[in-house]
C-alpha cells in the first residue's frame, strides 16, 4: 500500500471510528427518551451517508451496503417519520449495526479481512423499513403529490443555477469524488439534481465527469454561493464553473435530465446571453469565499475547530521543545557571559524564558485528552449488561472534562471497561426486587468519576451494590491458597488487596461478562504500567468504590536527581518516601549478608546501587552516603545513593531501541533525561528496580 | 521541450564526472564511498551511506550493567545515542583517549549509533571488484570483505552485523 493510499486509509479509520462513537451517544441518548428526535434522524441520516460514501470509496463493500440500508431506512423516517412504531427492535438493531461496523472497523485496523455476514442485520432492516413503507403507503400518496404539486409551484418562480466542476487530471475515482462532494454540499443545502446521476453506481460515469465535468443543479442563488465555497475548499479541483439558466431553460427539461447541451457549450452561450457565466475560473473574486465559510459555520453551529494530528509528530515537537528549554537555560546561564553586567542580555533572556515556558506548556496541553471518549463508551456497557442480566441500571458520568496525556487515555480504556463490568456483574443487585427490599432505588447506578488532584488524576468507579463479602473472599483465597498469613490478621484492606492477585475471581458462574478469573490483576497491571495505583473500599450493603491514581503525563517527571560515583540517576519524586543518613550500628544484617535498616517498626532491605549497578565511588561507608526510603505499590526498599542533587521536572526521553535489546528494562532502567547542562541523567524504575536487585537477595 | 532537457542531461555527467576526478584523482565505474578508520592499528571501512557524521571529544554518560563495548550513551543535540567502542566490540583490547579518537556516528536500520574508534582516515572510492572475499578461516566476524587499495589494506565492516 503507498503512502497516500495509507494516508487515506488513517483517516478514513478516524472518521469511522468518531461517526460510530457519535452514533453510539445519540442512539443511547435517544433511547433513554424513548424516540429519536428529528436532529437524532438528521444526524444518524448523515453518518450513515458518509459512512457509505467514504466506505464505498474504499472498496470495503460490507460496510458500505449496510451503512446503504440504514440510510434508506433513516431516509424514510426523515421524511415520513414513523419510528416510533417500531420501537425497540429498532434500537437494537441499530446498536447491532453500530456494533457491526466497529467489528469490521478494528478487522482493518489489524489487518484482517472483512467479514461479509451481514445478510441478517441487513434483511432486519430491510423488514422494518417495508413495514414502515406498508404503513404509510397511503400517506405517501398523498404527500407526494403534495410534494410534486410543491415543488412545480416552486419551479417556474425562479431561475435554477447550476455549477460545474472539473477535477484534477488523472486524480481517479472522479465518480466517487463527485459522489462525497454532493454528500458535503448536501449538509449545507439541497441539491436539486446532479449530473451525471448514476455517480455512486456507475464506474464509467467517472470518464463522463472527466470530460464534461460534473454538474449539480441548484434552485436557489444562496445554495448555489455555499456549493461554491465548498468546491473551493474541496482537495483535487481543477476548476468549476458557475451559471445560472433562464426560466425558459430552467422550466423546459425535467430534473432528471438537465440540460447537457447547455452546459457543454458554456462559454459561447454565455456570449449569446442564453446562460449567463456570473462566475468563472478562477476563483479568486472576494465575493464568494468570503461569504461562505460563514455561512458553512452557521450551518454547522456544533462543528468544533479540530484538526487531527499524528501522535509521533506531537512526540517529536515535544522532543524539540524539550531542546529548546534545555539550550535556553545553557545559552542564558553560559560561563562565558559570567560577571558581565548586560541590562538588555537580562532583559531578553527572561522574555525568551517566559515564552519557552509557555511554549512547554501549550506542547503539553495538546496532548491532554478528556478523558470522556473513554467514559462515553461505558455508557454502551451499562447499557448492555443491564438488558442482558436484566438488572435496571444507569451510568452517571462527573468530571468527563478532567484532561490526563493521550497515552494514558489510550490504556486506561479497557481497566475502566473492566470494572465497569465487574460493578454491574458482581456489585448491583441480581434483581430490582432485591434492592427495593433493602431500601434502595431499584435502578441500580454505576458512577464514573474523574478530578485532578496536583499531578494525578483520581478516577474511581463506584457502585451502590450488595458491597463485598469480605468472609466470601479470604475462603476463596483459602482454596486457591493465596493467603500468606492467618486469615484474622488480615485487614478489610488487605483482604479488598487480594482481589487484584493474578487469578482470583469470586464470581463461581463464569458468565459472558466476568468471572473467568482474569480480572483485577489485568487491571492492576495495566494501571501500573503507566504509573498508577489500583485501591478498593467497599461496605456491605452499600456497594464498592475502585479508585484509580494515574499520574497526568508520562512525558515530564518531577525527579530527585542523585549521583552516584560519576553518574547521575533520576528517581521519581512520588517514589521517595523520605531519605535520611543512617548511623553502621542501625544496620542489620540478614543471613545472607544483606542489608536491612528498621523503620516505622518494618525492615526495609538497603540496595547499594553503586554495588548493583557496578559504579566507581568513593563513598561506600554506609555513613558517608544518603539512604532513600523508595515506594511503589506495595514494594518498599530503601537505595544507597552518595548524594542528593536536588529536585528537578524531567522530560523523559526514552533510550535508544538498540539499547532495549539488553534487557536493561528489567534492570530498573526506565528512560533518560536531559538535565541543565547538557548532561544526561538515567531514570530509575523503581518497581523493576525492586525485582531485579531485592528478589535476588 | 526535447532540446531543453537533453542539455542539462548531459550537462550533468560532465559536472559529475569532473568532481569525482578532482577529489579522487581517479575514476572507476561501480564503485562506492567508503568511510575508512583505524581501530587497534587495523584499517578498516564501511560503507558512507551509513554514515551521519563524526564527533570529537563528548561527554559519555555511563550505562549500567550494558555489555563492556557500549560504553555509554551521549546526547547529540537532543538525540540519545548509544556509544559502542569499536576495539572492545571487536574484542580488542581498549586504549588510551588520545587527540585523534573519535566517534563515528552511523544510522543502521534506523538504529543511530556512535562507533568510537582510534582514528579517522578519509573517504575513499573502493571499485566492487577491488573487493574481495575475507578468508574462511577468518576470525574477524564483521568483516564482510578485503580490499587492497593503494598499498593499504582495509577490512570492510558489516554495519548490520555490528548492532546484532
Amino acid at each position: 500500500m503507498d503512502n497516500s493510499m495509507q494516508n487515506m486509509l488513517e483517516m478514513y479509520l478516524y472518521e469511522t471510528n468518531t461517526m460510530v462513537e457519535q452514533l453510539d451517544e445519540i442512539l443511547l441518548e435517544a433511547e433513554n427518551v424513548g424516540t429519536f428526535s428529528v436532529e437524532n434522524i438528521n444526524e444518524i441520516f448523515r453518518i450513515m451517508h458518509t459512512i457509505k460514501g467514504s466506505s464505498a470509496m474504499m472498496q470495503f463493500n460490507p460496510l458500505s451496503t449496510l451503512a446503504h440500508q440504514v440510510e434508506n431506512l433513516f431516509f424514510f423516517m426523515r421524511e415520513n417519520g414513523g419510528h416510533n412504531e417500531i420501537g425497540h427492535d429498532l434500537f437494537n438493531a441499530l446498536f447491532r449495526a453500530s456494533d457491526f461496523i466497529k467489528a469490521q472497523i478494528s478487522n482493518i485496523e489489524n489487518n484482517e479481512p472483512l467479514s461479509d455476514d451481514i445478510g441478517g442485520l441487513t434483511k432486519e432492516i430491510q423488514a422494518m423499513l417495508a413495514s414502515l413503507q406498508n404503513a404509510q403507503a397511503g400517506e405517501d400518496v398523498k404527500s407526494e403529490a403534495q410534494e410534486a404539486t410543491a415543488s412545480e409551484a416552486e419551479q417556474p418562480n425562479g431561475s435554477r443555477f447550476c455549477i460545474k466542476v472539473f477535477f484534477d487530471e488523472g486524480v481517479g475515482m472522479e465518480n466517487l469524488r463527485s459522489f462525497m462532494l454532493v454528500n458535503t454540499i448536501k449538509e449545507s443545502c439541497p441539491i436539486d439534481a446532479y449530473e451525471p446521476a448514476e455517480i455512486e453506481t456507475d464506474q464509467s460515469t467517472a470518464a463522463q465527469i472527466i470530460e464534461q465535468g460534473f454538474i449539480m443543479y441548484f434552485n436557489a442563488k444562496d445554495d448555489l454561493d455555499m456549493a461554491i465555497g465548498i468546491v473551493e475548499s474541496s482537495l483535487n479541483i481543477r476548476t468549476y464553473e458557475s451559471m445560472e439558466l433562464s426560466q425558459a431553460e430552467a422550466g423546459a427539461p425535467e430534473q432528471a435530465a438537465p440540460p447537457e447541451p447547455t452546459s457543454e457549450k458554456t462559454e459561447d452561450k454565455a456570449a449569446a446571453g442564453d446562460t449567463a457565466l456570473v462566475h468563472a475560473e478562477p476563483p479568486k473574486p472576494g465575493q464568494a469565499p468570503a461569504q461562505a465559510p460563514a455561512a458553512q459555520s452557521q450551518a454547522h453551529p456544533g462543528k468544533q475547530n479540530l484538526i487531527s494530528v499524528n501522535l509521533t509528530k506531537l512526540d517529536k515537537l515535544m522532543d524539540i521543545v524539550g531542546e529548546i528549554v534545555i539550550t535556553e537555560s545553557m545559552v542564558t546561564s553560559s560561563p562565558d557571559i559570567q560577571g558581565f553586567k548586560l541590562d538588555s542580555f537580562t532583559k531578553s533572556a527572561r522574555q525568551l524564558r517566559k515564552l519557552t515556558d509557555d511554549l512547554q506548556d501549550t506542547v503539553m496541553s495538546i496532548r491532554m485528552v478528556p478523558v470522556s471518549g473513554v467514559f462515553q463508551k461505558m455508557n454502551r456497557i451499562v447499557r448492555d449488561m443491564s438488558q442482558a442480566l436484566d438488572r435496571p441500571a444507569k451510568l452517571v458520568v462527573v468530571g468527563a472534562e478532567t484532561e490526563v496525556d493521550k497515552t494514558i487515555v489510550d490504556s486506561i480504556g479497557d481497566p475502566i471497561m473492566h470494572m465497569v463490568r465487574n460493578a454491574m456483574d458482581h456489585g448491583i443487585e441480581e434483581s430490582a426486587d432485591d434492592r427495593v427490599a433493602v431500601g434502595k432505588d431499584p435502578t441500580g447506578t454505576v458512577t464514573l468519576s474523574a478530578q485532578h488532584t496536583g499531578g494525578e488524576v483520581i478516577i474511581s468507579i463506584e457502585d451502590d451494590g450488595r458491597g463485598i463479602n469480605t468472609q466470601k473472599v479470604l475462603d476463596k483465597a483459602r482454596d486457591q491458597g493465596l493467603l500468606i498469613k492467618p486469615e484474622s490478621e488480615y485487614s478489610q484492606k488487605e483482604i479488598l488487596q487480594l482481589l487484584l492477585l493474578p487469578g482470583f475471581s469470586t464470581n463461581e458462574n463464569v458468565t459472558e461478562f466476568s468471572g473467568r478469573g482474569v480480572g483485577m490483576d489485568v487491571v492492576k497491571k495495566n494501571i501500573e504500567k503507566v504509573g498508577g495505583v489500583v485501591s478498593m473500599t467497599s461496605e456491605i450493603g452499600r456497594g464498592t468504590v475502585t479508585t484509580l491514581n494515574i499520574p497526568l503525563t508520562l512525558a515530564i517527571v518531577d525527579g530527585m536527581e542523585i549521583v552516584v560515583g560519576d553518574s547521575i540517576f533520576t528517581i521519581p519524586l512520588h517514589n521517595i518516601r523520605s531519605s535520611f543518613k543512617v548511623a553502621s550500628q542501625d544496620i542489620i544484617y540478614d543471613s545472607a549478608g544483606g542489608e536491612m535498616i528498621c523503620r516505622m517498626e518494618s525492615f526495609y532491605p538497603i540496595v547499594r546501587l553503586h554495588e548493583f549497578y557496578g559504579l566507581e565511588t568513593e563513598v561506600t561507608g554506609v555513613e558517608e552516603g544518603i539512604v532513600i526510603w523508595i515506594e511503589a505499590g506495595d514494594k518498599s526498599y530503601c537505595l544507597f545513593v552518595d548524594r542528593l542533587l536536588g529536585e528537578q521536572q524531567v522530560v523523559v526521553k526514552p533510550l535508544p531501541n538498540y539499547l532495549y535489546a539488553f534487557n536493561i528494562k528489567k534492570l530498573g532502567i526506565a528512560g533518560c533525561t536531559i538535565l541543565g547542562d547538557g548532561n544526561i541523567s538515567i531514570i530509575l524504575d523503581i518497581p523493576s528496580l525492586y525485582e531485579a536487585a531485592v528478589s535476588r537477595i | 521541450m526535447m532540446t531543453q532537457l537533453s542539455q542539462p542531461n548531459q550537462a550533468a555527467p560532465n559536472d559529475l564526472f569532473y568532481e569525482e576526478e578532482e577529489e579522487t584523482q581517479e575514476t572507476v565505474s561501480d564503485s562506492r564511498k567508503y568511510l575508512t578508520f583505524v581501530s587497534n592499528g587495523l584499517g578498516f571501512a564501511i560503507p558512507s551511506d551509513y554514515v551521519i557524521e563524526i564527533i570529537n571529544e563528548h561527554n559519555i554518560t555511563h550505562l549500567p550493567r550494558v555489555p563492556g563495548y557500549i560504553k555509554g550513551i551521549i546526547n547529540l543535540r537532543g538525540q540519545i545515542i548509544p556509544i559502542m567502542d569499536a576495539r572492545l566490540r571487536m574484542g580488542h583490547p581498549e586504549s588510551a583517549h588520545t587527540k585523534e579518537t573519535c566517534i563515528i556516528v552511523i544510522s543502521v536500520n534506523e538504529n543511530s549509533i556512535g562507533l568510537f574508534v582510534d582514528k579517522v582516515l578519509h573517504m575513499i572510492d573502493i571499485p566492487d571488484d577491488a573487493i574481495s572475499e575475507p578468508p574462511v578461516n577468518n576470525n574477524q566476524e564483521f568483516v564482510n570483505g578485503i580490499t587492497h587499495l593503494n598499498n593499504v589494506v582495509y577490512l570492510l565492516l558489516d554495519c548490520e552485523l555490528l548492532l546484532k
